[in-house]
């Protein structure tokens, strides 16, 4: 009887490796269009359906078998001669691997692959066919080219390469090289046996890619990482309540004080090391990209160039997660509305290709992805009309907005300025969404647009959700963090004034700005009223900054800027806004972080609404 | 009729931990929990206000890097506070993996009470307390009011998390 953990490990497992296939298939089109089949590569995926197969058979999963092992037999025949690979069978691989990719993903559920029969059924006969056609044909020598090396990723997707015309390319004098045993293959090899796999046919040969398969990771379970790193943190504050402790302050102690900067030194360490354990890195995100472009440069009939840098950029698995529908908004948004067709770019005197470049880069304390097209650029008159549609804009107010602004309301609920709307895009659900998800962990998203030569959306995201660099402050006995990003300055009352306009409305002046005064209890519970009496003891104001709108809070101390491990709120918690996460500060004592964008959001909303009110 | 926590813990490892309950005192009253939700016991340790929760929400609680909401109970019945004393101790709940701290104002035992011995609720008037009663529990000569958690952490107060 399957147990139930087998199961899901294998169905983990096998979508892992289906992931891979999938980037290795992406590579080998571009190959392809370039003439440089990899053979490798074609290993590669032969290797992987021959595992997916082994698995699966071992658990009796026949339909998975069977289509593995036609889509296997044919790449038999493709790796002894990789001329004969053409777009259709790339094609119908990509078919093959999404069938059992799908199986996959419901196979903890269903326990059973054998619903899935029908429509394995319709993709068997079609590989079986090639392969028997192949197999009458007599073999070419083949040829081959040099190899480009793994950062330049270019696909250039064209209609699909008859074999006729591909063949003539395979007519090469030189004798195919039968490339010796690397030292990867005995590493793969020794892999085996724990893996439960049937043996590897003799002629597999190891690559950078196949290495990946073989490197050695362990699953865990992130509960029980989070516990470890729970555990660490704790340790840190217990090494500190130790080592700093109030008995032992006034002894003169050489040799612990040695000792203990030493035992510091290495929690500190333990602590770093913890926090790397969540770290992964684009590279598995960014294949899903890659193949996202190809299929809609398909469906829409664009010719469309992929450009990807910074693969091996790491950022948090937990980040990672909340990403992939943003970056799959933004390239649908890219292709569909953003790069012209063939025949407009060529009016417009650009190259009918369009291009599409994806790039993680770090910056300081921040990644950043950043997807950019060379297409028609946001359009601002249209983008202004629908502002004002929209009432988000009244007539004549265009003229003082600066173009972030303007560009900025593409990022409103429901805002889309295209004319037609498609299955790919266009009903204006999603860059809110966007927004709202990078918000989620921390980020930002900003846009850049220049008319006829493109729009770049910048993603900027936090280097590790699990860590935040913030302001520690103290308001009534409580201790608040506020996200240094958002803070502009900080007033000491000695030397700046509140000005009050009536008992429960106060500014401060800020550089000729006269920026609201608030509590953060304020903010918190509008019942809450800042009576004079309330903010005698505040000595300090924080200046704090959203999208061009500020608020002055009010504090009675700072205790400094800190790294601070986020802790979820409890859940029992959950529905009280204002708060994007709690710490356990080095004092042991609880934190509780500021989500100061939701303030300044809410603040600005509802006083507009307020002086609405008064107007009617 | 009661047994000691000792005995009863020894009994446990062989046994399951249904029908025992965990006694505990607010105002003079005993109460039960199920001892399944229990996690543990801890003395009384100063609470985290956090604003702008409803008022019987204390506060949280640091309980080995784990942040833990406090609930004080008397305020969940509509009783006055007392000040906290040395018998004050939070009872750390798991309740559907959601953790809630309560503040009571001593633990008496840990008690089997069988399911015969269990009876519906007569009613009370504190109105406040009446609606997280499961039932009635019989042991001795004493009463012990059986707490519905579920209704207890989930159900919310007049003025509850927005």
């Amino acid at each position: 009887m399957l147990g139930e953990n087998e199961l899901s490990d294998l169905v983990l497992d096998s979508q892992e490796i289906l992931d891979k296939a999938e980037g290795i298939l992406i590579q080998l089109e571009k190959d392809l269009a370039d003439k440089t089949v990899n053979p490798d590569k074609v290993n590669s995926l032969f290797r992987y359906f021959h595992t997916l197969k082994g698995n699966a058979g071992f658990f009796n999963f026949n339909v998975i078998v069977n289509l593995a092992h036609s889509a296997e037999s044919l790449l038999e025949i493709v790796r002894n001669d990789n001329a004969l690979l053409d777009q259709k069978m790339i094609q119908l691989f990509m078919e093959a691997r999404d069938t059992l990719y799908e199986i996959f993903s419901h196979l903890n559920e269903n326990k059973t692959d054998t619903m899935y029969k029908d429509k394995a059924d319709l993709l068997i006969p079609r590989l079986f066919y090639i392969k028997e056609s192949l197999k009458t044909e007599t073999q070419e020598p083949k040829k081959e080219e040099p190899r480009f090396g793994i950062f330049k990723k270019k696909i250039v997707l064209t209609d699909e390469v008859p074999v006729a015309e591909k063949q003539p390319e395979a007519v090469n004098t030189e004798l195919p090289k039968e490339t010796p045993p690397t030292p990867e293959k005995t590493n793969s090899e020794k892999s085996i046996p724990e893996k439960k796999l049937t043996p590897i046919p003799e002629t597999t040969n190891g690559n950078s890619s196949t290495q990946s398969t073989v490197k050695r990771d362990i699953r865990i379970e992130t509960d029980k990482l989070d516990y470890l790193l729970d555990m660490i943190g704790e340790l840190v504050i217990a090494e500190s309540l130790v080592t700093q402790n109030p008995d032992i302050k006034e002894l003169d102690l050489p040799n612990f004080s040695i000792q203990s900067s030493y035992l510091r030194k290495v929690v500190r360490n333990l602590q770093e090391v913890s926090l790397q354990l969540r770290m992964i890195t684009l590279e598995g995100l960014f294949n899903k990209m890659e193949r996202l472009v190809r299929d809609l440069a398909q469906k829409t009939g664009k010719k469309v160039g992929l450009q990807v840098t910074g693969k091996e950029t790491e950022i948090d698995k937990n980040a990672l997660e909340i990403l992939t529908d943003p970056l799959v908004h933004i390239i649908r948004n890219c292709i569909d509305h953003g790069l012209e067709t063939g025949a407009e770019r060529l009016a417009k005197n650009k190259p009918e290709t369009g291009h599409i470049k994806i790039e993680a880069t770090h910056s300081g304390n921040e990644v950043w992805i950043i997807i950019s097209d060379d297409g028609a650029g946001l359009d601002r008159d249209r983008i202004l009309t629908k502002a004002k549609s929209r009432g988000l804009l009244k007539e004549g107010e265009e003229e003082s907005l600066k173009d972030e602004k303007i560009w900025d309301f593409i990022f409103q609920p429901g805002f889309s300025t295209s004319e037609k709307v498609t299955d790919i895009s266009g009903r204006g659900v999603g860059l809110d969404i966007v927004r709202r998800n990078i918000a989620k962990i921390n980020g930002d998203v900003e846009v850049k647009t220049q008319k006829d030569k493109g729009v770049s959306f910048i993603l900027k995201l936090p280097l590790t959700i699990a860590i935040i660099e913030g302001m520690v402050v103290t308001f009534n006995g409580v201790f608040y963090i506020i996200p240094t990003i958002d803070v502009k300055e900080t007033l000491n009352l000695a030397e700046s004034k509140i000005d009050y306009i009536d008992q429960d409305k106060k500014v401060i002046r800020f550089r000729d700005q006269l920026i609201p005064v608030v509590s953060v209890e304020r903010l918190l519970n509008h019942d809450v009223s800042d009576k004079n009496s309330n903010l005698e003891n505040c000595l300090y104001v924080i200046i704090v900054e959203y999208k061009n709108n500020s608020l002055a809070l009010v504090f009675d101390g700072i205790i400094g800027n800190q790294s601070v491990v986020i802790k979820p709120i409890p859940d029992y918690l959950k529905g009280t806004k204002g708060f994007s996460g709690c710490t356990i500060l080095g004092s042991g004592n609880i934190g509780m972080i500021l989500d100061i964008r939701f303030f300044i959001n809410n603040y600005y909303k509802d006083n507009k609404e307020s002086e609405v009110a008064h107007g009617q | 009729m009661t047994t000691t926590f000792e005995e009863e813990q020894s009994e446990e490892s062989g046994d399951t931990m249904e029908n025992l309950y965990i006694i505990f005192f607010i105002d003079g009253r005993e109460y039960g929990i199920e001892i399944r939700y229990l996690i543990e016991i801890i003395a009384f340790q100063p609470v985290t206000f956090v604003p702008n929760l409803p008022n019987y929400v204390k506060g949280v609680i640091n309980l080995r890097g784990k942040i833990i909401p406090v609930i004080d109970v008397r305020l969940r019945f509509g009783l006055p506070t007392i000040d906290y004393t040395e018998f004050t101790c939070i009872l750390i709940m798991n309740f559907n993996n959601l953790n809630a701290g309560l503040i009571v104002d001593g633990v008496k035992e840990v008690l089997k009470i069988p399911r015969e011995s269990i009876e519906p609720s007569p009613g009370f008037e504190e109105a406040d307390m009446e609606r997280f009663v499961d039932s009635i529990g019989k042991s001795g000569d004493t009463l012990k009011i059986l707490i519905d958690l579920n209704k207890f952490i989930h159900e919310k107060d007049v003025k509850g998390i927005a």
